[in-house]
């Protein structure tokens, strides 16, 4: 069983173990990704399905840098013989980021629906978030809203015992 | 927690776009370079790029669902009072339920509340199994039965002595062991000696109050079949009519008598009757 060795505009019907697809971020920036790791994204999977991943899928929301990171989780994610235990080690890593990456991720993972890349980066956020006091919750995310003062002391009233 | 300090969010701006940004506009700028500035600024809001994503992520309801479906009650209950938008999405129904049974496991929580703030706190505290009231039960047989304190019982219901448990028709009794609300159904209800909302377990599965209120029903519709008659019988009117002045009045059948003498008098006036 033969394939050609990298293949980013296959045309053939009977899907190889190799199969290359190719991605094209916003910024033109073009990215290959194996079939299996391609999977992991049920967008993708979808297209690959409706057989419209014969040629170059376009993904006009996300920049290269982040699709780059995101085409590494899919392929890791995708890797057979990788222990829960190291993938996990791994996985920690990979959300070790600013804020703005890890949302970067969160936002890329709800469009091209992956849902290990989104159950992690929420869980890391939900982790952000556990044992902080509304204040630090709103320094931490730079949340500067327009909540007025009599709102604030609205909602502050109903959950007080949540300050204590 | 693996994430960098506060000082990134403030450098995001600093950063070289990697998105091709117009250079800011000079300020003799005519319609074209605003208007192109302005049409890639767009652009740049529903693209995923380092610039933009921070604020748009945690505005979004959905994601915002997802985050919080993974907080336990009390850090649920202060992200409600970070802005508007977690907070509508922090006191859904459907949020504030899942998060209150999520620890005990519950399979089910049934019943309308008068504040959101019963949600706030899923302390085994504000659970109690129903038990109804039999012949040679006592504080004391009850305590044993259940594995609790007397104390506890005569608090939860708000009992001045171990006596007079006959007058009622059930009593609350605090959980010992909170294996027992795993895959259970809690209804929440306003006792009225514990004079406050409680999650209550029915062990037997059957919920008393519901046929209780059950039989009450019909003795009313007995009643309501009485009145009925007897208005009819009065107005000298059908079925139907005297059934009709007592559904607006609400039942009541001096102000349904009333309303139909109003209402003939008004038809002898305009010449109806």
């Amino acid at each position: 069983m033969s394939s050609p060795p990298s293949a980013s505009a296959s045309s053939s019907p009977p899907p190889c173990p190799k199969k290359m697809i190719t991605l094209r971020s916003s910024d033109g920036a073009t990215f290959e990704i194996e079939e299996t790791a391609a999977l992991q994204s049920k967008t993708l999977e979808n297209m690959i399905h409706e057989n419209c991943a014969s040629t170059l899928i376009p993904v006009p929301n996300i920049t290269g840098e982040v699709l780059a990171r995101v085409v590494e989780f899919c392929s890791k994610h995708a890797e057979a013989g990788v222990d829960d235990e190291s993938l996990g080690a791994w996985d920690e890593e990979f959300v070790a980021v600013d804020h703005t990456t890890l949302f970067d991720y969160i936002r890329a993972a709800n469009f091209l629906e992956i849902p290990t890349l989104l159950d992690l980066g929420c869980q890391t956020v939900a982790d952000m978030i556990k044992g902080k006091t509304p204040d630090e919750i709103k320094k931490t995310f730079k949340i500067t809203t327009a909540c007025t003062p009599e709102e604030e002391e609205e909602v502050r009233g109903e959950n007080q015992w949540a300050f204590e | 927690m693996g994430c960098c300090g506060d000082g990134d969010g403030g450098d995001d701006r600093e950063h070289p776009p990697q998105t091709p940004d117009p250079s800011p506009p000079p300020p003799s700028s005519d319609a074209a370079s605003s208007s192109s500035a302005s049409a890639s600024a767009a652009a740049d809001d529903s693209t995923i790029s380092p610039m933009n994503s921070h604020f748009s992520a945690l505005a979004c309801r959905d994601t915002l669902r997802l985050i919080f479906e993974k907080l336990p009650v009390p850090d649920l209950a202060r992200a409600s009072c970070v802005c508007r938008i977690w907070s509508s999405v922090a006191s859904d129904r459907d949020m504030v339920t899942r998060a209150f049974a999520a620890p005990w496991r519950l399979k089910e929580v049934v019943g309308v509340l008068s504040s959101g703030s019963f949600w706030r706190d899923n302390g085994v505290g504000k659970f109690a199994i129903s038990h109804r009231i039999k012949r040679g039960d006592s504080v004391a047989s009850l305590a044993v039965k259940y594995s609790v304190q007397v104390m506890d019982i005569k608090r939860l219901n708000n009992m001045m002595s171990d006596h007079g448990i006959y007058s009622r028709e059930r009593l609350l009794i605090p959980i010992s062991n909170p294996d027992i609300l795993i895959d259970s159904t809690c209804y929440i209800e306003r006792d009225n000696h514990a004079k406050r909302e409680v999650a209550v377990l029915y062990p037997e599965g059957v919920r008393d109050i519901e046929i209780s209120s059950l039989l009450k029903r019909t003795t009313s519709e007995q009643g309501k079949k009485r009145i009925l008659n007897s208005l009819r019988r009065s107005m000298q009117v059908d079925d139907g009519t005297a059934q009709y002045y007592l559904s607006i009045t609400d039942g009541d059948p001096r102000a349904a008598l009333s309303k139909f003498s109003e209402d003939l008098r008004w038809e002898r006036q305009v010449g109806l009757a």
